[in-house]
């Protein structure tokens, strides 16, 4: 896993695998140069004894293999990156997670494809509400899968030609606050 | 917070993908479509799923086949991701594995397009170790 889209990406798959019907993606960054990526769902939640086992790279709830690595691998490269993740569940209510990285830390990942993992999502998934909301010192946007379906009049957003236009529509928000080809600018770290 | 820039913005992407597009209604008739599942587990986003996927969704809609790209849970080959699962109208479903872009390409052009078999077949009597015990 080599970018904080793709860790994002994984982790929705979750959500979405728990039954939400509305994921929410942030990323925020702090003045004080704290990056925190969540994922906010309403799915099915856990009980304390599943959530204990979310950081065992060894346990899974699924049957075609042994071992679950999502949770265990973000942990690892957000402790790496000076922060730590943190996981609140309810059950029948939903699951927060929320990873924080020290933005200009040299070993963060970079921010990698944001506008590309939430068009995988927001596609594949009709039924479902996957927002994204990103913000920095310069400013923030949001944008919701479902608002893009009423707005745009479609049933899904899976056409080629739109997919490539909300993506780049997301990608020119996301360089307004600071977030470049996926990357954080260094200009908004060092002021 | 302020949402998307703008509003506006979709609105305009709306009335220009409605200029002269014909909407093709995919879904009615599931079965005469080229259905593909892309394996997106943990272990696939790890390998690249997410480029296979996307290349797929693209090239499949730009070479004018017909198809449905989805997405699907680990199958278990985890050491071949990414993995995707093509079912041609009529036939079984064929699981291949390690599809980079490169891959994938070949996929379209020779099975989907030409049924014509290419390697990196993950056969469907495969057993692992594991579920031999």
């Amino acid at each position: 896993m080599k970018e904080i889209a793709l860790h994002m990406l994984d982790i929705a798959e979750n959500s979405l695998e728990a039954g939400a019907t509305r994921v929410e993606l942030v990323l925020e960054l702090s003045a004080g140069g704290m990056l925190e990526l969540s994922i906010l769902d309403n799915g099915k939640g856990m009980d304390d004894e599943t959530l204990k086992m979310t950081s065992d790279p060894f346990f899974t709830s699924r049957t075609t293999r042994r071992v679950g690595m999502g949770i265990p691998l973000l942990r690892q490269h957000a402790e790496l990156a000076g922060g730590g993740l943190k996981i609140h569940s309810e059950k029948g209510k939903g699951t927060e997670l929320k990873a924080v990285f020290v933005a200009g830390h040299p070993d963060i990942q970079p921010l990698g494809d944001i506008e590309g993992c939430w068009m995988i999502l927001a596609a594949m998934h009709n039924e479902v509400n996957i927002e994204l909301r990103c913000s920095t010192p310069k400013g923030g946007f949001a944008i919701s899968s479902e608002l893009a379906r009423q707005e745009l009049e479609v049933e899904h957003l899976n056409e080629s030609s739109l997919r490539t236009e909300l993506k780049r529509l997301i990608r020119n928000n996301l360089a307004a606050i600071g977030f470049t080809d996926g990357n954080i600018d260094k200009t908004i770290l060092n002021s | 917070m302020e949402k998307i820039r703008s509003l506006a913005d979709l609105k305009k992407i709306r009335d220009e993908k409605n200029k002269g597009v014909e909407l093709r209604k995919k879904g009615e008739d599931a079965e005469k479509l080229v259905q593909v599942k892309v394996a997106m587990a943990t272990c696939g986003i790890a390998s690249g799923a997410k480029e296979t996927m996307e290349f797929l969704s693209e090239s499949l809609e730009k070479r004018g086949v017909e198809a449905v790209v989805t997405q699907t849970g680990c199958m278990g080959y985890c050491y071949a991701e990414p993995t995707i699962e093509v079912t041609l109208p009529g036939k079984e479903a064929i699981v291949f594995g390690n599809v980079n872009i490169k891959k994938a390409d070949e996929i379209i052009e020779k099975y989907i397009k030409g049924g014509e078999l290419v390697d990196g077949i993950i056969p469907v009597n495969y057993e692992t170790i594991d579920s031999k015990e």
